[in-house]
C-alpha cells in the first residue's frame, strides 16, 4: 500500500507523529523533505495539544463520587440499575452484612406467603416485647444484654431496654466468642472479615477475623448480582468466604461467585472463633442473641443462645468517610428491636430472610451482624 | 413448632472458577462485566481510560471542576448504560462519545458562554517534578492560550486525534462526521493553531 516514493496520505502523516514512533518509522520520509516537514508540524500539533491539556489521573474525589453514588440505596431516578438490585448492594455493603440489612432498605415484600405470627401473638405485640421475628413462624429473636442468669433461666435486656425471659434449659447449642489467631486459618476454613478495603475491592487490610464453626452458615448474598457485590462489600470492608493462600502476609478468601479478596493480616488483626460453652460459662453484661419459641408467658424458649463476649456486640466499624445509606438504622441487629412498631415484622423477616427455621444460622446472623 | 431444618439455611456459593485478575482483562471484557453489575470492573475501565476522557474534557471546556463532573456522569452512564455496548468501536471511543454527550446536555443546561479559563491556570500539576512542573506551566498556559482561541471544533478534533490518540475513523465515529469532514477539520485544526504561534511552526 505505501509505495515509498508516494507521499504520505494525512492518516499516515498523523500515525508518524505519535508519540513513542521513531523519527523515520516510514521509508518515505527518509527521502522526502516535505513529508517530514509534515510531520513535524503534525508532531508540534500534537505536542501543543498534550501541553494544553495533559494527561493525570483524576483526583480520587472524581472515583469515590462514582461508587458512592452507584452505591447509594434509594435513587430518586429510576434510571439506576434497578432498584432492587441497588438495594441489595447498598445493605450489603453498609453493615457489611447481608445479616444486618433491614430498616426500609428492602422493598416490602408482596407475595410471600401470610403474616407469620404466632397464634396468641400478632406481629405487634411481638415487636412490643422487643423480639424479632423471622421467616420461620415460631422462632424468635432476642438480641441485647445478657443481664441476669440464674440456673438455666436469663434475661436478655434490648437497646430499647425491654427484658425478655429466657428459659434455656432445652438450648440445643450454646456458643460464645473467644480469641483466636491467625494460626486457626488453614485452606478451607470459613471466614468473615472486616477491615479496610480498597477502591477496587481486591482487597481488605483485615482488622477482625471472624472463623466460622463448621455448622455455621455465612449469610447469603443476593443472586445475580455476579461478582460485583463481593468486590463492593470489599471495597467496604467485608468479605465472606472459604480460606486458602495462607501466608505470612495473609490469605485469600473465595467468596460468592469465586471472587476472590486478598486479606492482608497481621499481629494487630483480631481473630474471633465461635466455640461450644456452657451456659454457666456465659457472661453477664454481654451483647447475647437468644433464637427460640415463644411461651405464652411471653418467655423464651431457646433452641441456640450465642454469646458476643468479645466485641460485645460493638457496632461494625465503617470505613472512613462511609455513610450508612439514608433510612439504615444507626447499626447492626442490637439496633433492630427499636423498629418503630408500625413496621411489623416485616423487616425482621428480610433480615433473616433464606434462614427459614435454622435456629443456628439466624442466631450467627444477629450476632455477626454486630461483630464485624 | 415446626422442626429445625439444618439443610434450610442459606448456601454461600463458594469455590468458584478463580477470576482472571482484573488488570489482565481487556475493556471488550470489562464492558459486559460491567453490564452485569461487576463494581470492579467499572473501577479498572475507569483506571485505564479516566485520565484520557478528563484531558480531553478539560481541552472542550476549560475548566478542571466541570471537567471532572463531567466525567463523574460519564461514568455513572456507562455503569448504566453498559449492556447497549454493541463492540461496534473501540470501548475508548466509545466512552468518549458518551462523555461528549454528557458535556454537550451539561452545557445546554449551564449557560453557554461561561467556559471559565482561569481554572486552568489556578490548578497545580499534579505529575511531573517541581522543576519541570514549573517550566511545563508557563509553556503549557502560553500553548492554552492558543488553543482556546480555536473554535470549538477544532480544539475538539484535536483532542479527539492528539490527546485521546483515536484513530481518524474512530475520531468521526465519535463526531457522527465521515472520515473527510474530520480530515479537512484537522487540517483546518491545525493551520489556526499554527497560524497563531508562528515560532514553533515551519517559517516558510
Amino acid at each position: 500500500m505505501t509505495n515509498a516514493s508516494a507521499h504520505l496520505s494525512l492518516e499516515e502523516l498523523v500515525a508518524a507523529s505519535r508519540p513513542g514512533v521513531a523519527g523515520l518509522a516510514n521509508p518515505h520520509l527518509q527521502q522526502c523533505p516535505d513529508c517530514r516537514a509534515e510531520v513535524e508540524q503534525w508532531r508540534a500539533t500534537a505536542q501543543a495539544v498534550r501541553q494544553a491539556a495533559p494527561i493525570a489521573a483524576p483526583p480520587p474525589h472524581v472515583l469515590r463520587g462514582v461508587l458512592d453514588e452507584i452505591d447509594r440505596p434509594l435513587r430518586g431516578a429510576s434510571a439506576r440499575r434497578g432498584r432492587r438490585g441497588v438495594l441489595l448492594l447498598a445493605a450489603a455493603a453498609s453493615a457489611g452484612l447481608i445479616a444486618a440489612a433491614g430498616y426500609g432498605l428492602w422493598p416490602q415484600g408482596s407475595g410471600t406467603g401470610p403474616a407469620q405470627t404466632p397464634a396468641s401473638f400478632d406481629a405487634q405485640q411481638v415487636a412490643a416485647m422487643g423480639l424479632l421475628s423471622t421467616e420461620c413462624q415460631s422462632l424468635k429473636v432476642a438480641a441485647g444484654t445478657l443481664r441476669s442468669k440464674d440456673g438455666s433461666t436469663l434475661v436478655v435486656e434490648t437497646a430499647e431496654g425491654k427484658q425478655i425471659k429466657v428459659d434455656a434449659s432445652a438450648a440445643s447449642r450454646v456458643t460464645r466468642q473467644v480469641a483466636g489467631s491467625l494460626s486457626d486459618l488453614s485452606d478451607g476454613t470459613r471466614v468473615m472479615v472486616r477491615g479496610e478495603g480498597d477502591e477496587a475491592g481486591k482487597t481488605i487490610t483485615a482488622e477482625t477475623v471472624l472463623v466460622a464453626s463448621a455448622q455455621m452458615k455465612l449469610p447469603k448474598l443476593p443472586e445475580g448480582m455476579g461478582s460485583g457485590i463481593a468486590s463492593m462489600m470489599a471495597s467496604n470492608g467485608t468479605a465472606m468466604g472459604t480460606v486458602s493462600d495462607v501466608g505470612s502476609d495473609g490469605f485469600t478468601v473465595t467468596g460468592t461467585g469465586g471472587t476472590r479478596i486478598r486479606v492482608a493480616a497481621s499481629g494487630s488483626t483480631r481473630v474471633v472463633k465461635q466455640e461450644q460453652a456452657r451456659l454457666d460459662q456465659l457472661e453477664t453484661g454481654k451483647y447475647t442473641v437468644v433464637v427460640g419459641t415463644l411461651n405464652s408467658d411471653k418467655s423464651l424458649k431457646a433452641t441456640t443462645v450465642q454469646q458476643d463476649s468479645l466485641t460485645n456486640g460493638a457496632r461494625p466499624s465503617l470505613r472512613n468517610g462511609f455513610k450508612l445509606p439514608e433510612g439504615f438504622g444507626s447499626g447492626g441487629p442490637k439496633d433492630l428491636p427499636s423498629l418503630p412498631g408500625n413496621l411489623g415484622d416485616k423487616l425482621p423477616k428480610d433480615l433473616f430472610s433464606g434462614l427459614g427455621c435454622d435456629s443456628e444460622a439466624i442466631a450467627n446472623t444477629a450476632l455477626n451482624g454486630t461483630t464485624l | 413448632m415446626e422442626p429445625i431444618r439444618y439443610d434450610a439455611g442459606p448456601h454461600l456459593v463458594m469455590l468458584g472458577p478463580s477470576q482472571a485478575e482484573l488488570s489482565e482483562r481487556d475493556d471488550r471484557e470489562l464492558v459486559p462485566a460491567i453490564a452485569r453489575g461487576d463494581r470492579a470492573a467499572l473501577v479498572a475501565l475507569y483506571e485505564r481510560h479516566a485520565g484520557t476522557v478528563l484531558s480531553h474534557l478539560v481541552l472542550l471546556t476549560g475548566d478542571h471542576g466541570f471537567s471532572e463532573e463531567i466525567l463523574q456522569d460519564t461514568m455513572l452512564a456507562v455503569w448504566c448504560g453498559a449492556g447497549r455496548f454493541r463492540g461496534e468501536s473501540s470501548v475508548r471511543s466509545w466512552i468518549i462519545a458518551i462523555a461528549r454527550r454528557q458535556c454537550r446536555d451539561r452545557q445546554r443546561r449551564r449557560r453557554p458562554g461561561l467556559v471559565a479559563q482561569e481554572a486552568l491556570a489556578d490548578r497545580p500539576a499534579t505529575e511531573p517534578g517541581p522543576e519541570e512542573q514549573a517550566l511545563d506551566r508557563v509553556s503549557a498556559q502560553a500553548v492554552m492560550d492558543r488553543i482556546k482561541d480555536l473554535a470549538p471544533h477544532h480544539r475538539e478534533v484535536l483532542g479527539l486525534v492528539f490527546g485521546a490518540g483515536l484513530s481518524l475513523a474512530e475520531t468521526a465515529e465519535v463526531l457522527e462526521i465521515p472520515v473527510g469532514t474530520v480530515k479537512s477539520r484537522l487540517s483546518a485544526a491545525r493551520a489556526a493553531l499554527i497560524r497563531s504561534m508562528p515560532e514553533r511552526g515551519r517559517t516558510s
